[in-house]
């Protein structure tokens, strides 16, 4: 399955660059986990996610 | 697009509560109900889940599961069968002294992933896992560890972090690592043998604490590095806000049930045993009944009862813990996780190297 990450991502008032993330672990785990988790939450009927989605204050993707 | 959620739980099966090693900190009851779980009981807790969700998940748990002839396991891939349209998965935690070739055949052929104990190198490994002889399990279980990495059936290790190896964290990281093992390290429960030492061998929350932040920037700052669930999940749970884990999220009782030998049914494999938690019995009740009954929603709404969490920081995505690890250690499960402190100390500290690293990454807005 192609990769659905966000081009940009927001957390708390920071907007970054996935890809200009330096440190390979996080890099890693924001590929791995970040673009994951709405769908993982959403497939075990959890849809707190989708609240998530407009709210800044959490990673969230901004960009698609 | 949105897909309709599907109805999914994780049975933590106990095909026999028997174990063939000793651990001195094992958290299972040894009281506990000797012998393997009967066709029957397999029946109607396969039958009976999958009648009520649309993907199970079965964990074959113990005691140690391979002391249970594989054909029950066959067994209980021709009735999972018998259900179509439905999603299982299976997988066994065991020690791994009893992994064979016929184990790994066996679980090649029906795709069940292999999840093996072990608390790193040998002279660590071998302070607490042990046969009831004495004698240490290492060798047996790393020559299991490296034959079912070797047929892709699992690549990690789960490490229980007591007194005996607090200290050891990072060499419990470079062992792991020159076997291309990943990790992940639960503190120790107050439960079962361990209650006999658990004042030589029980950690303080704070000294947990400060080995997972040490070994967390060990691990953070190093290239090339293994997967470390407990501190992926964190991580994972710090930017989405979302908490995932059965130790974090709101209620580990919307996705978990534990199944005994006899059909016991228990919140949770922690709590087998204690009486006051039995859910009920995968025999002789209806499993709907038992999942919608007061005494777990009562387990569910645990989170909002907790007062004393409500002004932390981290409430959001720590939900006050492990309700067994509150109950074992104040006997009520309405307190927080008896790690809080340790695990705050983490939360912290894990933030503090995440934000400084997207700030790196940071795209400048401008105003438009």
């Amino acid at each position: 399955m192609p990769c659905e990450c966000p081009k940009l991502v927001s957390y708390k008032q920071m907007v970054f660059d996935p890809e200009k993330i330096e440190n390979p672990v996080l890099a890693r785990v924001i590929r791995e986990r970040l673009c994951e988790y709405p769908k993982f939450l959403h497939e075990w009927g959890d849809n707190r996610w989708a609240d998530r989605y407009v709210d800044s204050n959490f990673a969230i993707p901004i960009v698609r | 697009m949105s897909q309709e959620p599907k109805k999914r739980i994780s049975i933590i099966a106990k095909p026999t509560h028997d174990c063939n090693l000793a651990c001195t900190y094992c958290y299972a009851d040894p009281t506990l109900e000797r012998g393997n779980m009967n066709e029957t009981t397999l029946w109607n807790m396969t039958s009976k889940s999958l009648q009520s969700y649309d993907r199970v998940d079965f964990i074959w748990h113990g005691g140690e599961p391979f002391l249970v002839p594989l054909e029950f396991y066959a067994k209980a891939v021709e009735f999972q069968k018998m259900h179509t349209g439905k999603q299982v998965t299976n997988g066994f935690q065991t020690n791994g002294t009893l992994v064979t070739d016929d184990v790994l055949d066996f679980c090649e052929r029906y795709d069940f992933k292999i999840g093996i104990s072990l608390d790193g190198p040998e002279t660590i490994n071998n302070r607490a896992r042990m046969f009831p002889n004495g004698q240490g399990a290492f060798e047996q279980t790393i020559s299991a560890i490296r034959k079912v990495k070797q047929r892709n059936l699992g690549n990690g290790i789960i490490v229980v972090v007591s007194k005996l190896n607090v200290d050891r964290c990072v060499n419990i990281y470079e062992f792991a690592k020159a076997e291309g093992l990943n990790l992940k390290l639960n503190p120790l429960i107050r439960s079962g043998r361990a209650l006999q030492i658990y004042d030589e061998i029980g950690l303080e929350p704070r000294e947990y604490g400060r080995a997972m932040v040490d070994l967390f920037d060990r691990w953070f700052y190093d290239v090339p590095t293994i997967g470390i669930d407990t501190f992926e999940e964190l991580m994972g749970n710090l930017l989405t806000g979302v908490p995932f884990g059965c130790n974090y999220s709101q209620s580990c009782q919307n996705s978990f049930i534990s199944v005994g030998t006899q059909g016991d049914i228990y919140p949770c494999t922690r709590f087998d045993g204690i009486h006051e938690f039995k859910l009920g019995n995968i025999n002789t009740d209806d499993l709907n009944k038992v999942l919608e009954s007061e005494k777990r929603q009562w387990l569910r709404d645990r989170t909002l009862r907790i007062k004393e969490c409500l002004p932390c920081d981290y409430r959001q995505i720590c939900n006050s813990g492990c309700m067994h690890g509150a109950y074992m250690q104040t006997g009520d499960i309405d307190k927080r996780d008896y790690y809080c402190v340790g695990y705050k100390m983490l939360f912290s500290h894990i933030r503090k190297r995440v934000e400084a690293e997207l700030a790196k990454a940071e795209v400048k807005q401008h105003a438009v």
